[in-house]
């Protein structure tokens, strides 16, 4: 069980289960008229874990305290689930509009029973992550390896997909492209490339070169990973942090701790 | 109704964002509420209404560890007081609507909290502010001594214009700097700036009045068939020479067929606007020979024309410019002449606007800014009513007062509407105009309405309308031989100094006084006015002990204007033969001054003159509309608003016919999100269930209360009924109407009609 928690740049490896207590999602309103009914789509309500460490040692609780009392949030947060198959915020993975610069298409059956959204290029790729109109960046803990994957049909570089990865720095200044050919497919295929990040490397962008992509997942792994949609978060507040002393000898101190990762903004 | 009119939509994603300064600060909008009214156009409805609302917000970082506050050195958050704000909404079907334009009231917030709340308000607070207005009449005496009167006119339009520009409301371009004319015909020819020499009907028609015509405009009000002249507004700073580029911008009409001309005179040759139909023309009349088009160009949908001369030696170079319908400009369309020998070398002398069709208001100068006039967007607009419209014989002049207050006493006394829009525009609709709309959208039971509100209150029925107005009398002269006033002597020593203040009494007003008096004294310089009654006059003669009079100098007279409606007289008395005093009188005595007619001696003096006096008489009109004999009458009392018999009548019996059968009014109706609806609007509300009516009304108030966190709103908007269709349509119902008819009648109340008609009306 690993989960990653800290500020780009730093992201900290911490060993703890996480709950989701509240899922996120929209809430959704309704109003009569005379005949009919109508909806009202609320804002956005944003997830929320509550993590319950059980026994742990007070060092091990260094980092949290440090970040729930005295670091300067938003953190990033990547629960078990994201790292093993999904780092992606959900509305990245979900290629909503306004993330890429690509032209928006359906959702599409790349597997039997398993339907994601696609996004056809503009030109010959499209970029991503995008926030307000901005590229946004996926940060990612410094050394570890990491797998991209989607499926793409359609070459657009000689005939052939590509993958362009694009390390950035903490504060997303360009280190370096690295771009993976593929043999390109008239169907949607499945394409991976596993990679570390070089020395410095903080966060990722990407290009995607394909006349079709669909499914983008990031896992912190050396394989690529079964599909998940996005379940990571990049802005979140650590709060509420609880500590019950279980037992306080000289050779063993444990405490039960828990507190609480709310996604803002 | 904005852009995009009455959306339906099963599932409503509102959203909302607020402009800061014209800036998108991209605040995190929470709540969201704004209320609208306007004036009912009825008697005993409530006159003038700001629309406001309240807005809160949050904006910084997704995570701060500090609130924003007034004393921060964050230039636009939280807003300040008065900055100028914009509250845009969407429901989620692709477009947005901005639902107040205004400024921000009274921002708080605590150091507990991030969001900040303030109220936003419309800009009426600009309205608040003094104006004074000459006195004028329908025809104004000539400037000089002459067989004609300049004919201007005076609809109430163009005080509700004059008005609305002493407080920045502009229909047509405000004049700019260095503009030296500028008139902007809204039922009057009175200049804006300059003065009126001339004004008359330039072809005589059918309705045999001196008046030029009027027509109705986009914007306001033009005049039609008319030959005016102006002189140039002058002041030290304002070189009237043609010495750099001149620009002409004049509102682009409708025309009947005819053509109309505006010509600036520069010393020898006219530069000039041409108006036929289809074309506009850029002109130069020389001082001899035909006059030459620079360029023309086609007027398409075009709003403004603005033509910008200019000089280089002898070649005269005319760029003529439009502003579309669309608010933009248009290309730049140049030509040129050769400017004849000495012609355009002085100063602007007069402006003469003339033709046989209608003309819009305009304004020539030397503006600082190029094609400045030409693009300003306006402010307001007045909707004019042309039939049964109100005008005044005379308006008494107006010091320092407020505008708010005259607009919405001339308002209330032709019980016209009037308010400011969503978009910041100012809208001044004249009675019953607004039930005339064409309707803009159609809500429906269905997909709109939730709930209708109604209530019938009988309690104000009144038995008739008495409208009490002003009744002008008028003597008009060609000549300065209508005594105003005269003093009833005085007597003064040497040294001694006299005031007297002359007030024009409240309800009269005096026209083309005579402020130039003859003085009478021992060189008394023009005894064939003074003996006959002509012009004022002033001075006065010597008296010694013994009564006998002698004609002096001593006496030095003054008269000055305060106001149009305050003249003030002073006479010092300088030095005296020993035992004398100083009698403000002529002489009575043939010895003293021979030269003086029999009939003017011993008269008083000073004696002050114009050339029109307007005496106002109270009477009243009452309403032909008649309601239960039992219920009271009420009484209108817009005072010198109104002047005609005619229109008084009209105005009782508009009051008369919603005052002496009221009738049920709906006082809300709640709707889903009709974001694009505006107040002033017509619509049509659909409701085959529940109430089984087909309703068509003029929107009189909209209130939105938004809780964007919630993704909700309400709506509702008050409805002002103009037609009520039954959508019940049983045999029943039938009968129920037709109670106590043969088909005979049935056959003739419908003659005409078909099937269809029928099925459209069946209990009509």
């Amino acid at each position: 069980m690993t989960t990653y928690i800290g500020t780009p740049g730093a992201l900290m490896k911490v060993a703890c289960p996480s709950r989701l207590s509240s899922g996120g999602g929209r809430a959704v309103l309704f109003e009569d008229t005379q005949s009919r009914r109508k909806a009202f789509l609320g804002r956005s309500v944003l997830r929320e874990w509550s993590v319950d460490i059980g026994a742990v040692s007070p060092r091990d609780m260094a980092v949290f305290e440090h970040l729930a009392d005295f670091s300067m949030p938003p953190f990033v947060y990547y629960p078990d689930d994201a790292v093993l198959h999904n780092i992606l915020a959900p509305a990245y993975a979900a290629l909503a509009v306004g993330t890429h610069t690509g032209l928006d298409a359906s959702l599409v059956e790349v597997e039997p029973g398993l339907f994601v959204k696609a996004v056809a290029a503009s030109g010959n790729n499209f970029s991503f992550p995008y926030r307000n109109g901005l590229l946004d960046q996926v940060p990612i803990p410094q050394g570890v390896p990491v797998t991209v994957s989607a499926w793409m049909r359609g070459g657009t570089v000689s005939g052939d997909t590509q993958i362009s990865v694009i390390w950035r720095g903490a504060a997303g200044e360009y280190i370096a492209t690295e771009s993976t050919r593929f043999t390109g497919t008239s169907t949607l295929t499945r394409r991976h490339v596993t990679l570390t990040p070089p020395p410095g490397a903080a966060s990722m962008t990407f290009q995607m070169w394909a006349q079709q992509t669909a499914g983008i997942a990031i896992s912190l792994t050396s394989s690529l990973m079964p599909y998940a949609p996005g379940r990571g978060a990049t802005r979140t507040v650590v709060h509420g942090l609880s500590r019950e002393l279980i037992i306080a000898q000289s050779r063993l101190t444990l405490e039960d701790a828990s507190f609480t990762v709310t996604e803002v903004g | 109704m904005q852009v995009g009119g009455v959306t339906t939509s099963n599932v409503y994603d509102i959203t909302g964002r607020i402009l800061v300064d014209g800036r998108d600060i991209g605040a995190s909008v929470q709540t969201v509420s704004v209320d609208r009214e306007i004036p009912s156009g009825l008697p005993t409805g409530a006159g003038f209404t700001a629309a406001t609302g309240d807005v809160t917000a949050t904006w910084g970082d997704i995570v701060d560890d500090r609130v924003h506050h007034p004393w921060g050195t964050d230039p636009v958050w939280p807003p300040r007081p008065q900055a100028r704000v914009e509250v845009i909404l969407s429901d989620g079907t692709g477009t947005e609507w901005t639902q107040l334009k205004g400024v921000v009231v009274d921002p708080s917030g605590t150091d507990t909290s991030r969001t900040i709340s303030f109220g936003v308000r419309d800009n009426y607070r600009a309205l608040d502010t003094l104006v004074t207005l000459p006195a004028l009449s329908d025809i104004m005496p000539s400037l000089v001594d002459t067989n004609t009167h300049r004919y201007i006119y005076l609809h109430t339009t163009w005080i509700t214009d004059r008005l609305l520009r002493a407080a920045g409301r502009y229909a047509t371009p405000a004049p700019s700097a260095y503009c030296f004319s500028s008139v902007t015909f809204q039922g009057s020819t009175w200049p804006e700036r300059g003065d009126c020499l001339t004004s008359v009907k330039q072809e005589p028609d059918a309705s045999g009045q001196a008046y030029p015509n009027w027509r109705k405009t986009s914007y306001g009000m033009a005049v039609h068939n008319v030959t005016a002249t102006y002189a140039p507004f002058s002041w030290s700073g304002l070189d009237l020479t043609f010495n750099r580029p001149m620009e002409i911008t004049q509102e682009i009409v409708d025309l009947d067929g005819g053509s109309t001309f505006l010509r600036v005179r520069v010393g020898s040759g006219d530069l000039a606007i041409g108006h036929a139909a289809g074309t506009v023309y850029a002109r130069y009349y020389p001082s001899s020979g035909s006059p030459v088009d620079l360029v023309s160009a086609t007027k398409g949908n075009a709003t403004r024309v603005a033509v910008r001369y200019s000089r280089s030696g002898s070649t005269l170079t005319a760029q003529l410019r439009f502003r579309n319908a669309d608010g933009t400009l248009s290309t730049i369309s140049t030509g040129t002449a050769t400017i004849k020998s000495g012609d355009l070398s002085g100063v602007v002398t007069q402006i003469w606007a003339n033709g046989t069709d209608a003309q819009g208001a305009f304004q020539a100068g030397y503006p600082t800014i190029e094609w400045g006039p030409l693009s300003s967007t306006p402010s307001a607009v007045i909707n004019a009513s042309m039939s049964g419209r109100n005008s005044l014989t005379g308006l008494p002049t107006q010091v320092n007062g407020n505008v708010l207050d005259l607009l919405n006493d001339l308002a209330d006394a032709e019980f016209a509407q009037w308010w400011i829009d969503e978009l910041d525009v100012l809208q001044w609709w004249d009675r019953g105009l607004l039930a005339s709309r064409g309707t803009v959208g159609t809500l429906t039971g269905a997909d709109h309405v939730k709930e209708l509100s109604w209530s019938h209150s009988a309690e104000s029925a009144r038995r008739r309308v008495h409208v009490k107005y002003r009744d002008p009398m008028v003597t008009m002269r060609w000549r300065t031989n209508l005594t105003l006033w005269q003093n009833s002597g005085d007597t003064l020593e040497a040294g001694d100094t006299s005031e007297v203040f002359v007030n024009v009494p409240s309800d009269e007003i005096w026209l083309g006084v005579d402020l130039d008096p003859i003085r009478y004294s021992a060189n008394t310089p023009n005894y064939y006015v003074i003996n006959r009654g002509i012009k004022s006059v002033y001075g006065g003669i010597a008296v010694n002990d013994t009564g006998g009079e002698r004609v002096t100098n001593s006496i030095i007279p003054s008269v000055r204007r305060v106001t149009d409606d305050t003249f003030v007289f002073e006479h010092t008395v300088t030095n005296l033969q020993s035992g004398e005093q100083a009698a403000l009188e002529l002489p009575g005595e043939y010895e003293t001054d021979t030269a003086l007619w029999q009939r003017n001696r011993g008269e008083r003096l000073p004696i002050l003159r114009g050339k029109r006096r307007i005496v106002f008489m109270d009477d009243v009109a009452t309403s032909s509309i008649r309601g239960d004999s039992a219920a009271p009458d009420f009484t209108h009392d817009p005072g010198w608003w109104i002047q005609s018999a005619t229109y008084a009548g009209q105005t009782a019996d508009y009051a008369a016919a919603s005052l002496t059968q009221p009738r049920p009014t709906i006082d809300g109706l709640d709707v889903m999100p009709a974001l694009a609806l505006q107040v002033g609007d017509r619509v049509r509300a659909v409701m085959p269930d529940r109430t089984e009516l087909d309703i068509t009304g003029v929107v009189t108030s909209n209130r939105l209360r938004v809780d964007l966190a919630a993704g909700t709103m309400t709506q509702s908007i008050g409805l002002m009924p103009t037609t009520v269709i039954s959508l019940a349509r049983t045999w029943n119902d039938f009968g129920a109407a037709r109670a106590g008819e043969t088909w005979s009648d049935f056959g003739a109340d419908r003659a005409g009609d078909t099937w269809t008609d029928f099925g459209n009306t069946p209990l009509g």
